[in-house]
């Protein structure tokens, strides 16, 4: 189905453009926005809603850019709104344990600090990984998930960013720096801390 | 070669980007360095972390149940895909409620305009009769009415 064939199946409620659209890119969609959020279950919401829009917005699809391109856009973006709702509920939901702990008048453990001895390392670990990435500039965090993770080579990833191949390649870099700076001191912190 | 240098190429040393004699440098000194030897290997699970994360898989009804939720959007109408709507009509409804928003504040704004042309008015007439009367500006004018 030619992209052409798609948009105006999509226009005409056509099944059959509702399932190229489907089966085509949504566990794409998926990957990207899980590599994103780190859940999949909230990944498979997203992945819907993406879908949604692209039936919604086909027709002001522009042919600048390939359909590939463009879904994967509408991906980091949704992605980057997940994370941000997020960051927003967690700080409200501090403020809430902190009132609450004000009022009852007694101090609780945080239910990380209490579960501590059974985490699993490896979990652990790339949790610490997903921090070091959440914690990084967004463009370096986009250019670095759509490389490392999505595999994509970095002239898609220009077109998707909409910057040029060297800033994409800059990015990149930057990124691992920073991720090899913050890892390092993980990792000799926690060599001192198991001894 | 030093510390810094197994810092900052340890993601070109696990993709493979050193050169052959920088690669046998690094693990040189991995071998005589406790402490980089223990960050490089820490290091590893960040290959393994992002392999692991590759190979999760989402549910395998997703898709049916999406094209059911589109389709039945599509149906009630939920979602439109007309672009008839948002090209041409919506820039149209835009700019009405644009105009209407102007008239309405032309059409308040004289009421005021006006409100306050009477207020100033009956200022005017408090002042001839203050004049006309010789009463001091301190003097209240509803005493003066009252007296009257």
């Amino acid at each position: 189905m030619t992209d052409q064939e798609f948009i105006d199946g999509i226009i005409n409620h056509n099944r059959e453009a509702i399932n190229y659209l489907v089966n085509n890119y949504q566990n794409k969609v998926i990957k990207t926005a899980y590599y994103f959020i780190d859940n999949m279950e909230e990944a498979e919401d997203l992945s819907q809603e993406v879908m949604m829009e692209v039936v919604k917005s086909v027709h002001q699809y522009r042919k600048k850019a390939n359909l590939n391109t463009w879904i994967y856009r509408i991906t980091v973006n949704r992605s980057l709104d997940y994370l941000r709702r997020q960051k927003r509920r967690s700080i409200v939901k501090r403020l809430e344990s902190f009132v609450r702990i004000s009022n009852d008048g007694e101090k609780q453990f945080p239910y990380e600090l209490a579960t501590w001895d059974t985490r699993n390392e490896d979990i652990e670990k790339r949790k610490i990984l997903d921090n070091a990435i959440s914690s990084l500039p967004r463009n370096q965090k986009i250019a670095f998930i759509l490389s490392k993770y999505d595999e994509l080579p970095y002239r898609e990833i220009s077109e998707i960013m909409n910057l040029s191949l060297s800033s994409v390649e800059s990015l990149i870099f930057r990124a691992k720096a920073n991720l090899q700076k913050k890892l390092v001191y993980y990792f000799s912190e926690y060599s001192t801390n198991v001894k | 070669m030093d510390c810094h240098f197994v810092h900052n190429h340890l993601f070109s040393y696990q993709e493979k980007t050193l050169s052959e004699d920088e690669k046998l440098e690094f693990e040189a000194h991995l071998a005589s360095c406790h402490n980089c030897n223990r960050i490089a290997a820490g290091f590893q699970f960040v290959t393994a972390s992002v392999n692991m994360k590759k190979d999760d898989k989402p549910d395998p009804f997703i898709g049916t149940r999406t094209i059911q939720r589109i389709e039945s959007e599509l149906k009630h109408g939920s979602i439109t895909t007309n672009p008839l709507f948002w090209s041409k009509l919506q820039p149209v409804i835009v700019s009405l409620l644009l105009l209407i928003s102007v008239v309405l504040g032309f059409s308040i704004g004289s009421q005021i305009d006006a409100a306050f042309s009477l207020t100033s008015e009956h200022d005017q007439k408090i002042q001839m009769m203050k004049s006309g009367l010789s009463i001091p500006d301190f003097i209240d004018e509803n005493l003066v009415f009252e007296n009257n």
